[in-house]
């Protein structure tokens, strides 16, 4: 009697873990092609080698006056609240803004926040195809009367890659700290 | 129990019309005090040169600046809050708050928003922006405080 308690116990907590949904939006599985940048200190970082982490992928530009670096921070908080757990996950931050965006400026600035969050430039043609491939919107949008004077306009979903390289959620930048850790912990246990 | 009832009113209205001010986190207070002997240092005698009053043109130039460039961090009217209060690692400065507006010099503050304020989310904007819009931003930042000042009409 008491083995058939405690399996019900078991089947009800599996059942339960099995039922969890993600705060965020859950895509479709949609597996990202790989594809091959440079990271801030130039180093190539190909999707294909974070096989078996959790990787957060955010679109932004140092000079982002509003959206990037609240993202930022939260991915701070994020960080923390991770323990352990954060060895399986890798915080990855896609320049839209190439030109103004060198590697130097992408170290000091992601520095600010983690110098564990990794800064990815490159070549105009593979950026491109790294924006199409998340289905990433950009447009620049001119605030001065110079080459350089200039915002850009650009999706500010957190896009959130599971251990295989599919991406599995979207997260609001403005999401809770909570929200985050909770999605990326269930992804960590294996949700399917 | 009335008596503690009564004192434990007493202090909450005492705390209550006490705390008119937020006072600075230390660390945050050491580290302006740090960074406005960085401004003397590098703007040397400049420091303390004022910058001329506004032309309505600047201020217009410096507002619409202000809501493209500031607003997300700074606030809609420049007072710190914020969308989503308490996301960036620092609180960004109240503009139209007396101490925060006078802690560093108008010269020092206009530096700032050239340069930006290293280890934090505050970039420098010289790469973007011309001499000129710099100044109107700092004109209409100075503009959010000095407009909630007594008699400003008449000093204008």
């Amino acid at each position: 009697m008491r083995s058939v308690f405690i399996l019900s116990l078991a089947l009800f907590g599996w059942a339960c873990q099995t039922q969890e949904t993600f705060r965020g939006t859950e895509m479709p599985e949609t597996p990202i092609a790989d594809f091959e940048l440079q990271d801030q200190n130039g180093r190539p970082f190909k999707l294909s080698d974070q096989r078996g982490k959790v990787v957060l992928f955010f679109f932004g530009y140092t000079f982002c006056p509003d959206v990037c670096p609240m993202t930022l921070s939260t991915w701070k908080r994020v960080q923390d609240a991770l323990g352990n757990d954060v060895q399986q996950v890798k915080f990855v931050y896609v320049t839209v803004d190439p030109e103004r965006d060198t590697r130097e400026k992408l170290q000091t600035h992601l520095d600010i926040f983690s110098s564990d969050f990794i800064g990815l430039t490159g070549e105009h043609e593979a950026l491109r195809q790294v924006y199409a491939a998340f289905g990433v919107y950009l447009e620049k949008v001119s605030i001065a009367a110079s080459a350089t004077g200039y915002l850009v306009n650009h999706t500010s979903r957190m896009f959130v890659v599971d251990q295989n390289g599919v991406l599995r959620v979207l997260l609001d930048h403005a999401a809770p700290v909570d929200d985050v850790v909770h999605d990326i912990r269930l992804l960590l246990r294996g949700k399917k | 129990m009335k008596t503690t009832f009564v004192i434990l009113a007493g202090l909450l209205v005492f705390a209550g019309c006490s705390n008119k001010e937020q006072p600075q986190p230390p660390d945050q207070r050491a580290r302006l005090e740090k960074l406005r002997q960085q401004l003397q240092e590098v703007l040397g005698e400049k420091y303390d040169a004022p910058i001329p009053v506004a032309t309505t043109t600047q201020l217009t130039r410096g507002s619409a600046l202000f809501a493209e460039l500031c607003a997300g961090c700074h606030g809609a009217r420049g007072d710190g809050k914020v969308e989503h209060p308490g996301v960036l690692l620092q609180q960004p400065s109240n503009f139209t708050d007396k101490a925060q507006a006078t802690f560093f010099s108008e010269q020092a503050r206009l530096q700032l928003i050239r340069k930006g304020i290293p280890g934090t989310a505050m970039m420098g904007w010289e790469e973007v922006l011309p001499e000129e819009d710099m100044l109107a931003l700092y004109m209409y930042v100075r503009h959010l405080y000095q407009s909630r000042e007594p008699n400003f009409l008449n000093k204008e």
